[in-house]
């Protein structure tokens, strides 16, 4: 649903052959944080840019606002190059570009509302502020904390102060730099539903970065890993958790949905089969299938006893996501028409090897 | 102590509140730009000039490692000109001026370079410019750490303000050499160094209570 949704709208942001390097210093060669990327952002959409740190995560997300400029190709964001503009014209810019930070970087000398009030300042739109700062601090729950300092709020009221700062001057995109890394996972659940809803609400463009699978996978429509500066993998986020092409999204998306095997089990896994041992296979569904339910009939179809040795069922990006290893006894033949049968049903399988 | 002696102490500490207060004005009206320019222009910063960085700088560090009583000497063609004399307490004012500006610019650089840079990069990401990155974020982050140079500055001034006594610079100082040293009246050096300790605290507690209640940092979660 998502993705037809995504596909109809016009791109918000788009980088052209993107590359950035830092110049080289004293020991230090040439610095290629970012190596050629090309990619393009649906308005309305919310993209999770995933990678490890030192992967150009930072430095991509700052090129969309132009706090780094590209050492060649062009970004564009809303009709705007924004790599050809000057200071002035990217102040202008910048008004339509929100962005929060991982560790707030609130004025801790300004109220809640001090701080939501300080881009209108800077815009010099301060007859709006009243009205719009009170709006904003509604927004996101923290009306009646509009006078606290940021040394009195938690970690989670201050990127809600944050991210209504980041909204004040109405902008179209909002970049989130490892916003939620700081906070503990049940205060990033609510800041991540906050994002969704204000991407729902406002029509918001959100491109996040993030270290955290766990984060794309709740609130992100598309998936960007990017490694070495490269994208390595893009695709919608469902698609991406259900099929990770390259072996580092497949360790980032076994991170969290449990499809990375348990060590006792890797440990005993052998590549050829032994007489009497059992076959491990990982099967996985997506949407529409049920999973349970088919191996299930499969077991009582090949009369055979399916042990489960490893799994989790997921929710991902709204959709049922199950991941499930399971042990599977007898010959060749018997794994054959096991196989067969759930590739049948629909589901997806793997035969990771064999234990005695 | 006769009633000519008080008389003398008073009108010496109100020619002392006068020299100190008047230069610290002066050395902060000039220090404080001065400060904030050498906290934002090395290369890559805000106001990047990198080289009249470098030549302020090393004015700053002439002036401030040249002896205070040395430079009082120094500069008295200088005082002459400004003051149209070199003795008394408003030509006392100069160098001490002159010796609180780069004193202050240091300290007030000091301050706002520990103000984090991530609040310069979101300053940036709204769309500010150098100037108002300056006044909106950088000078009231940085407003106790501030106060509390100023509060320095002030203390080290009154200091320096007994030892242009010894130049004639009249004052609390000029008191205590004349009087308490030169003619030996141990009562009235006595009232002196009273007298200072008292302003030194009172300048003290005044900048501690202030920098306390402009800082928001350390307040508990309610």
């Amino acid at each position: 649903m998502t993705s037809v949704r995504t596909e109809a709208a016009s791109p918000i942001i788009v980088f052209d052959q993107v590359r950035k390097v830092f110049a080289a210093r004293r020991a230090s060669p040439e610095v290629g944080a970012v190596n050629g990327v090309s990619l393009s952002v649906a308005a309305g959409e919310i993209v999770g840019v995933i990678g490890r740190s030192g992967a150009g995560k930072s430095t991509l997300i700052r090129l969309v606002n132009g706090l780094e400029k590209p050492s060649s190709g062009t970004v564009t964001v809303d009709g705007t190059a924004i790599s050809a503009l000057d200071e002035r014209g990217l102040r202008a810019a910048r008004r339509s570009i929100g962005m929060i930070f991982q560790h707030f970087n609130l004025l801790s000398s300004r109220t809640a509302f001090g701080n939501v009030a300080l881009p209108l300042e800077i815009a010099g739109r301060t007859d709006e502020i009243r009205q719009r700062v009170e709006m904003l601090l509604d927004l996101v729950g923290l009306a009646d904390k509009r006078d606290r300092y940021p040394a009195e709020l938690s970690g989670g009221e201050k990127q809600r102060v944050g991210i209504a700062r980041a909204l004040a001057t109405a902008p179209k995109v909002l970049l989130s730099d490892e916003a939620t890394s700081a906070l503990d996972p049940e205060t990033t659940a609510q800041i991540l539903a906050l994002l969704k809803r204000i991407n729902r609400e406002l029509g918001l463009t959100i491109v996040l970065i993030t270290h955290e699978m766990a984060v794309v996978k709740t609130v992100a429509d598309k998936v960007v890993v990017l490694e070495a500066g490269q994208i390595i993998e893009e695709g919608a986020t469902f698609d991406i958790f259900a099929h990770p092409q390259h072996p580092t999204t497949r360790s980032f998306v076994g991170s969290v949905t449990g499809s990375a095997l348990p060590e006792d089990i890797r440990a005993r896994l052998k590549a050829a089969p032994s007489p009497g041992g059992q076959a491990v296979v990982k099967v996985v569904w997506t949407g529409e299938q049920s999973g349970d339910r088919a191996l299930g009939q499969l077991a009582r179809d090949l009369s055979i006893d399916i042990a489960l040795l490893h799994g989790q069922i997921d929710s991902i990006a709204g959709r049922p996501f199950g991941t499930l290893t399971i042990a599977i006894p007898g010959d060749d033949a018997t794994l054959r028409s096991a196989v067969e049968t759930l590739t049948r049903d629909g589901l997806h399988t793997e035969v990771l090897g064999h234990v005695a | 102590m006769s009633p000519e002696v008080l008389q003398l102490i008073l009108s010496a500490t109100l020619d002392t509140l006068i020299m100190v207060g008047v230069s610290a004005g002066l050395g902060t009206l000039l220090g404080l730009p001065l400060g904030v320019f050498l906290a934002t222009s090395r290369a890559g910063e805000l106001f990047a000039a990198p080289w009249a960085n470098s030549v302020l700088g090393l004015i700053v560090n002439a002036t401030r490692s040249t002896p205070f009583i040395i430079l009082v000497v120094a500069i008295i063609p200088f005082t002459r000109l400004l003051a149209g004399t070199s003795i008394g307490t408003s030509a006392a004012i100069v160098p001490l001026t002159v010796a609180a500006t780069p004193f202050i610019a240091r300290l007030v650089e000091a301050a706002i370079r520990e103000v984090e840079h991530g609040l310069i990069e979101a300053a940036r990401a709204m769309g500010a410019s150098p100037l108002q990155i300056v006044l909106k974020v950088l000078l009231p982050e940085a407003l106790p750490a501030i106060a509390l140079a100023l509060t320095l500055a002030t203390v080290s001034l009154i200091g320096y303000s007994a030892m242009v006594g010894a130049v004639g610079g009249g004052g609390l100082g000029d008191l205590g050499i004349r009087y308490g040293y030169q003619r030996f009246m141990p009562d009235v050096m006595l009232a002196v160094v009273v007298v200072l300790i008292v302003i030194v605290q009172a300048v003290q507690s005044l900048g501690d209570r202030l920098a306390r209640r402009l800082d928001k940092r350390k307040r508990h979660q309610a």
